[in-house]
């Protein structure tokens, strides 16, 4: 296994989150999605949000979207306050740069549009000045990078595979020539060999045009084929920040080792390598009123008396490596 | 009438044979399973792979016979034990529905309906399922909480009382086992039983299907597209493509060695965490169930698929070794 | 022409002929619905019948002042099938130009209320939870609450009673309905991927409405015009029997049969006539309705 992480180090931070906070006010309560988050993505790499659901992961995405507004705490894109301006107010620039996959493609495409007018829709706004000869040129283009033909051109959403509707989705995204994509479980809702295809394109396009993706997802063999960085969050925390490959191999937090032991492996070869220390067990709480102390106290199984009364802070541990838990932090 | 608990053999629990199912809609006829013949014996726990689509939640709809208004099956044998399912009275039918077979749906939201307690729904089937033995109330309502014990749900007494919504996702696909479980004297059917849940709870949940299964001498078959999951499961699997069976093996056999060419595909494609991720692009379009192709139902799609027989022939059983059968010319010759 | 340019004309080409395949196939699946063509060719019948009812009818003169008092209360024959009323005009072509007043009627209401209603639920829904979204659905709320024949009459009977007038009363009385639909699918659809994906794009709202949820909504939108209109011709009926709407010798069908109600039972065949054209037209409505429900299904 290499460490991709290595070489993007040094490279300038394209976004940065500082003690993000989004709270929702519901009938039953305050939930605290996302509670005081810090962390940073570099130009060109891979950054995956890891967790159950309900663990926040999504609702930050959301906030770098533009979907929510912030609570507290704020959103740097290159080096611009993004995390309060909701997404109908910002610049089109900024739009521009920051693009979407959804879930769900059966959802994401206009079910009564062609590809056609799909895709035109996105080259329309970001290339007025083009007439549609070369709109149709550009599409062409755009439907070669994720390996589409002009046979898909005029096809409704209903009428492709779901893998193919995913990578309409994709093509319209890169339309504008973004700079940070944010994939939001791009391949949870197709079938494994559509996952594989979805996943190779996308580490095609990101060598080629040197993106950079916020991955949020709940599935770890995914994660560990194009993340470079993983964000591991529980219930609206992060609990672990490390490299995909200290991720898979030192697992520190008690939370992420339950995550690798619940991966149903496919030969005897990877169980070998996951940790199978911890053997899942309860759900995640709610996130109205979370667990006093760390918040994974309730279903950690080497939970001590401090894990339930203080709160544990997201410190570096090894270089690089980042964890929020009493036992593995030295200060305890 | 009863169906005979002697009179059958050990390895033949549940077999279908040459099963074909058509759904018709407004303008179409969707061949949906075509000549599938699968065996469960006594006590032994049976996968299904295939992609979404491939038939695979049809094959236990038919075989509980619930498949829906625009779903008939033209022909085929499905045996339970001596009986034929297919042609018994309604009230075997019934019986074995309620007694003997249990199934664990997709989507536990859907399964459960939301105007009625958990009580109601467990009482309900195990109302069914002790028909004969006349138990009064309180003694079901003691089934009903050993049931939920077994599930390993906490607070039994609690969640008996309260309605699917009020529980988590995870909580809920419990409640749906142990309702397979109050009829699953022998057989237990679960199509997809963790697809919608978080990892963490998956793993809980198969674990659990897992123990209950050996502890109560279940037979089992477990439909998924997972694949780890089924190689954790199961002993035998079958693989679907495009409503026929196209291989079929021993679990640890064939995720050693996956024989038929689209079994390999998706073994090579699965997202694994040891490997670098290869992508094989499939040829061709998504199958139509409206026109199958004719001879091998993969040949369109297929690498090696170019050849006059692939076209035009469709392929026979082909045992590779004692328990291992492939459907596919390559291994005919 | 160079290559490409020949290549990118021929892709304009085929998106042509895909449009046209894809019409092709809803006409296709239409035909396929018995009753839906049957309401079709009834509706089509009617209306040209209606269109060219000078040419169609056996005696045009008759449509509006003409007395014969010779050929009064001639119950139904081949000369007239329906046959002639207390001033000696023939019923059946009195009918024929009464569905004429009739589809104008509908015509004219729908051409106001699709378009406006449509376009105020559509904002209301888009912006669910703005001002905009309050002024408009509590001005809906305020006309839904007055009984639609009350709210009718009240106009009806303010202004002077006459068509246009209840042409008016309709059209106030039925846009809530649609925008009340309209806005419902709206609000529901404001919050598909899709339409927040277009958002991430730029498009601009007044598109998103337009461009992204119109056209998938269009469907129930003109399925419910088609079966509404039907309830257009009851309720402009029964204006008119009321003495509100068109009044006589108008041609219109509410207003001949309160006019012949008064010959009832005696010369009974006179309101059959009117009776049974509104019947037709309200079922060729219907069915047509029913037709264009499946064919937007059936996508």
């Amino acid at each position: 296994m290499k460490e991709p992480y290595e070489m993007k180090r040094c490279d300038k931070t394209i976004l940065k989150v500082e003690h993000l906070k989004k709270y929702f006010n519901t009938q039953k309560g305050t939930v605290r999605a996302v509670d005081d988050i810090s962390f940073n993505v570099f130009k060109g790499e891979t950054l995956a949000i890891v967790g159950e659901s309900g663990s926040g992961k999504t609702t930050t995405a959301n906030v770098i979207l533009g979907r929510y507004t912030a609570t507290e705490g704020s959103v740097f894109y290159k080096s611009i306050e993004i995390g309060s301006i909701s997404l109908t107010m910002r610049p089109i620039w900024l739009r521009r740069e920051i693009q979407v996959v959804f879930q769900d493609p059966a959802t994401s495409l206009n079910p009564k549009k062609t590809v056609k007018d799909i895709i035109e829709t996105a080259i329309k706004i970001h290339y007025p000045q083009l007439n549609k000869y070369e709109r149709i040129e550009k599409m062409l283009e755009l439907l070669g990078y994720v390996g589409l033909t002009e046979d898909h051109l005029f096809k409704l959403p209903g009428e492709l595979g779901g893998g193919e509707r995913q990578l309409v989705a994709l093509a319209r995204a890169l339309a504008t020539n973004p700079t940070l994509l944010i994939l939001d479980e791009p391949t949870s809702s197709l079938d494994v060999s559509a996952q594989s295809r979805i996943l190779v394109t996308l580490l095609n396009i990101q060598k080629n045009k040197d993106l950079t993706y916020i991955l949020i997802t709940h599935d770890l063999a995914v994660v560990k084929n194009i993340s470079h960085r993983i964000n591991v969050m529980y219930l609206g925390k992060i609990v672990e920040t490390a490299t995909t490959y200290e991720i898979f191999t030192k697992a520190l937090h008690p939370y992420t080792q339950m995550l690798l032991s619940s991966i149903p492996t496919i030969s005897e070869e990877e169980s070998k390598i996951l940790p199978k220390r911890v053997e899942p067990r309860g759900e995640v709480p709610s996130a109205i009123n979370p667990p006093s102390g760390c918040r994974f106290s309730s279903r950690c199984p080497f939970a001590i008396d401090i894990c339930t009364k203080r709160e544990p802070l997201l410190e570096e541990v090894i270089t690089d490596h980042f964890v929020a838990c009493h036992l593995v932090n030295k200060n305890v | 009438m009863q169906v005979s608990d002697l009179v059958f053999d050990a390895n033949r629990l549940l077999t279908v044979k040459n099963l074909y199912v058509k759904y018709k809609s407004y303008w179409y006829i969707y061949h949906v399973l075509n000549d599938i013949s699968i065996n469960v014996g006594l006590g032994e726990k049976i996968g299904i792979i295939g992609e979404s689509g491939a038939g695979k939640t049809t094959l236990l709809k038919s075989i509980l016979q619930v498949l829906p208004i625009n779903g008939k099956i033209t022909s085929g044998e499905i045996f339970y034990r001596d009986v034929n399912l297919l042609k018994c009275s309604k009230q075997i039918l019934l019986e074995i529905r309620r007694k003997r077979v249990g199934m664990i749906f997709q989507d536990p939201l859907a399964a459960l309906n939301p105007v009625f307690t958990i009580k109601d729904h467990l009482l309900e089937v195990l109302r069914y399922a002790n028909e004969t033995a006349n138990i009064d109330k309180s003694d079901l309502i003691n089934i009903a909480l050993d049931l939920l014990r077994d599930t390993l749900i906490p607070d039994p007494e609690r969640i008996l009382n309260s309605y699917p919504f009020q529980l988590s996702g995870g909580m809920r696909q419990r409640i749906v086992i142990a309702m397979a479980l109050a009829s699953a004297r022998e057989l237990l059917l679960a199509d997809e039983p963790t697809t919608n849940l978080d990892v963490t709870i998956q793993a809980q949940i198969l674990k659990l299907i897992g123990e209950l299964v050996e502890k109560r001498g279940l037979s089992m078959i477990l439909i998924s597209h997972a694949l780890g999951l089924i190689r954790k499961m199961t002993e035998r699997v079958y693989v679907m493509y495009g409503g026929n069976i196209i291989e079929e093996a021993p679990t640890f056999k064939l995720f050693n060695e996956p024989l038929h060419p689209y079994t390999q595909l998706l073994f090579k494609t699965a997202p694994k965490i040891l490997e670098p991720l290869s992508s094989v692009e499939l040829r061709g379009n998504p199958l139509d169930y409206r026109n199958l192709p004719n001879g091998c139902v993969f040949h369109p799609r297929c690498p090696y698929g170019d050849s006059e027989v692939c076209r035009k022939v469709k392929p026979h059983q082909v045992k590779v070794e004692k328990d291992r059968t492939v459907y596919c010319h390559i291994y005919g010759s | 022409m160079s290559h490409t340019q020949r290549k990118l004309s021929f892709i304009l080409e085929k998106e042509k002929e895909m449009k046209i395949e894809r019409l092709r196939r809803a006409w296709f699946r239409f035909k396929k619905s018995k009753l839906a063509l049957t309401g079709f060719l009834l509706f089509s019948t009617l209306l040209v019948m209606a269109i060219f009812a000078e040419f169609v009818t056996p005696y045009p003169k008759h449509a509006e002042t003409y007395v014969d008092f010779k050929a009064r209360f001639r119950p139904p024959d081949l000369n007239h099938l329906f046959g002639t009323d207390h001033l000696g005009r023939d019923i059946f072509t009195r009918v024929v130009f009464g569905f004429r007043l009739a589809f104008l009627m509908i015509g004219i209401v729908i051409s106001i209320v699709l378009p406006v209603g449509t376009v105020l639920g559509l904002l209301a829904g888009y912006y669910k939870g703005k001002w905009l979204d309050y002024s408009i659905m509590r001005a809906a709320d305020m006309f839904v609450s007055i009984p639609p024949l009350v709210l009718a009459l009240s106009i009806c009977a303010i202004l002077e009673p006459n068509i246009v007038n209840a042409m008016i009363a309709v059209t106030l009385m039925w846009w809530p309905w649609y925008t009340r639909m309209v806005y419902s699918m709206t609000s529901a659809l404001r919050d598909e991927p899709y339409v927040w994906a277009a958002r991430a794009l730029g498009v601009r709202d007044i598109n998103i409405m337009f461009r992204e949820i119109l056209p998938n909504i269009l469907g129930p939108i003109l399925t419910k015009a088609t079966l509404d209109a039907a309830w257009v011709i009851l309720i402009g009926a029964t204006i008119s029997f009321l003495g509100l709407g068109a009044q006589p010798p108008t041609p219109d069908l509410g207003t001949m049969i309160s006019e012949y109600m008064v010959y009832f039972p005696q010369y009974w065949w006179m309101i059959i006539g009117p009776t049974l054209g509104i019947a037709i037209l309200i079922m060729s409505f219907n069915l047509l309705g029913d037709g264009l429900r499946d064919v937007f299904a059936g996508e």
